[in-house]
């Protein structure tokens, strides 16, 4: 049975998440998303964490994944994390439009980055220390497919109700990654949509 | 319950297909909110956004603005995400990406306690009916600031479509499902009325054209706008609803005037009227008298030379003429190749003042401009 965060926080002592989508964004194609992402991995989610960012100006979270592909990149460490703004401290929580949301245990089909110098440098907003190289989304939660048990990768970054994504929407995995893997074989693919 | 799951959510698609319904994000301002919010415009690339914002903010308050309400107060030097107890929205460089705009939702339990917006500064906006639409995208926002979550139509879908400046009946309703319909219901409003009370219909046209309208709705007009073409020329919020068109950078010849009201729950009207605008005056405009004299005869002439306006186009000819007393006499009539003529047999001592004018296809004149030609 797949766990939420709100349920797995009393086990593992760390806080609930549950980001819904929302926000305005221009739609990236999987060839964008192929193209734009440095680290493309299957993975499966292990546990979610939010704080405070070190100006207390936000909370951010931290997601860990273990790492069970690679479709591009290299990940060196078997787990990697990814930080996105918004979660829950206490009785505060911050919502921030586009961020995907994370179900512990979930399989997922993610499209990353390396996280930006103002995450990482002397004004990192960056709240937990991390044994794991720290990534965040490409495009936020276009950057994610879930994958079901029925083999299926869906975009579910946004709200299943959310919108028509009929392209690559609910593909089986394998030929998600076989449509990625072609995409990246070609020069093309390395260019975003204008 | 994996499997449960799973079917509930199929479920759920096929509900998405056959019919759009708003989504609630769960947590909403509390009912009577009249929330405050800054503007900061400071990095900015376009101006004119604040009237866009504040026209999407003024769109959502008319729904009920005593179930919600957004109020202006003014410009603030804070962009950002920070807790701090005020509503923010601005203009920051969020890098190259698909994302446009960013709403952060600071909320305790089930009520919202702050909201604030950033737009994507490295992306590009227009207020004028372009890409990306500031008042489309704030509309949306705005959306998640009173708790709507995506849709799959109308202002709330997830990915931008184009312009839409209204709130469409699926959001509208999940609004009134947070904050409640406005006295009268909300469901029998009749669309506004609007018709360009000036200029005329086909009326010619020149300089500042005073565009004026007149609106009405059964619960209130929300705004009204005014178009020349396919430009937004401005857009006011209350009556009267009376600008001025300045012509000087538009081409001449036929153009069309729109005025575009819209009510307080996001139902439109349009009038829209054909004018002609008369050709500009060429511009630089000028003489100089000269002295053209032989050992036999002594003859001052003065040169006159002009530039084409750059938005006349159709032109025919030039009309020169001459001030003699009251009367304005017909120097010539010149192609429009030609920019520069003499007017002979003028006085040494005298001055003189000259109009010229451009004639547009039709034969209709435009602005005279003017230029003196003094004595030596």
């Amino acid at each position: 049975m797949k766990k939420t965060f709100r349920f797995a926080a009393s086990a593992l002592g760390v806080l609930a998440l549950g980001l819904s989508a929302s926000g305005l964004m221009v739609k990236a194609s999987l060839a964008d998303l192929a193209g734009g992402a440095e680290l493309i991995l299957l993975g499966r989610v292990i546990e979610a964490r939010s704080s405070w960012s070190l100006d207390n100006s936000l909370i951010v979270t931290l997601t860990t994944i273990e790492v069970r592909e690679t479709i591009k990149g290299r990940a060196v460490f078997r787990r990697i994390a990814v930080q996105t703004p918004g979660g829950q401290v206490g009785d505060l929580r911050l919502t921030v439009s586009d961020e995907p949301a994370f179900a512990a245990d979930e399989t997922v089909l993610l499209f990353l980055k390396p996280l930006p110098a103002r995450f990482s440098g002397a004004n990192s907003i960056l709240v937990l220390n991390s044994p794991a190289p720290v990534y965040e989304m490409l495009d936020k939660a276009q950057g994610k497919y879930s994958i079901g048990e029925d083999g299926l990768a869906r975009k579910a970054g946004y709200r299943l109700l959310a919108v028509d994504e009929s392209d690559d929407t609910a593909l089986p995995l394998i030929e998600l990654t076989a449509r990625i893997k072609t995409l990246l074989r070609r020069p093309a693919a390395a260019r975003r949509t204008p | 319950m994996r499997r449960r799951r799973i079917r509930i959510l199929s479920a759920c698609l096929l509900l998405a297909g056959a019919a759009s319904a708003y989504v609630l994000m769960g947590v909403k301002w509390p009912t009577g909110t009249n929330m405050g919010f800054t503007v900061n415009l400071a990095s900015a690339k376009i101006s004119g956004q604040l009237s866009s914002v504040l026209s999407a903010a003024a769109t959502w308050s008319a729904l009920n603005p005593s179930g919600f309400r957004m109020t202006y107060q003014g410009p603030t030097a804070v962009v950002g995400y920070h807790y701090d107890g005020a509503n923010t929205i601005g203009w920051q460089d969020q890098g190259a990406s698909s994302t446009l705009a960013t709403t952060y939702t600071w909320s305790s339990g089930a009520t919202i306690l702050e909201n604030d917006i950033v737009f994507n500064d490295a992306q590009t906006w227009s207020i004028t009916g372009g890409s990306y639409d500031v008042e489309t995208v704030a509309l949306h926002e705005m959306g998640h600031v009173v708790g709507l979550d995506h849709s799959s139509s109308g202002i709330m879908q997830a990915y931008y479509a184009g312009i839409q400046r209204s709130i469409d009946a699926d959001a509208r309703a999940g609004f009134y499902a947070m904050y409640g319909a406005p006295a009268g219901g909300g469901g029998s409003d009749h669309p506004p009325t609007v018709s360009i009370t000036a200029p005329a219909a086909g009326a010619l046209v020149s300089g500042m054209v005073p565009f004026t309208a007149a609106a009405s709705d059964d619960h209130g007009v929300g705004k009204v706008e005014f178009y020349v073409g396919a430009v937004l020329v401005t857009r006011m919020t209350a009556s009267p609803y009376q600008t001025s068109w300045d012509s000087s950078a538009s081409y001449n010849g036929a153009t069309t005037l729109k005025a575009v009201a819209t009510d307080t729950i996001g139902q439109t009207a349009s009038d829209q009227i054909g004018v002609v605008l008369i050709p500009h005056a060429p511009p630089n405009f000028s003489g100089i008298k000269k002295n053209n004299s032989s050992t036999l005869l002594e003859q001052y002439i003065n040169v006159l030379s002009w530039e084409a306006h750059p938005y006349n186009r159709d032109i025919q000819s030039y009309r020169l003429y001459r001030q003699d007393g009251s009367v304005w006499t017909l120097i010539g009539e010149f192609d429009t190749q030609t920019l520069t003529a003499m007017d002979k047999n003028v006085k040494k001592s005298a001055a003189y003042t000259y109009i010229l004018k451009a004639v547009d296809n039709g034969g209709r004149p435009g602005d005279g401009a003017t230029a003196q030609v003094k004595a030596p």
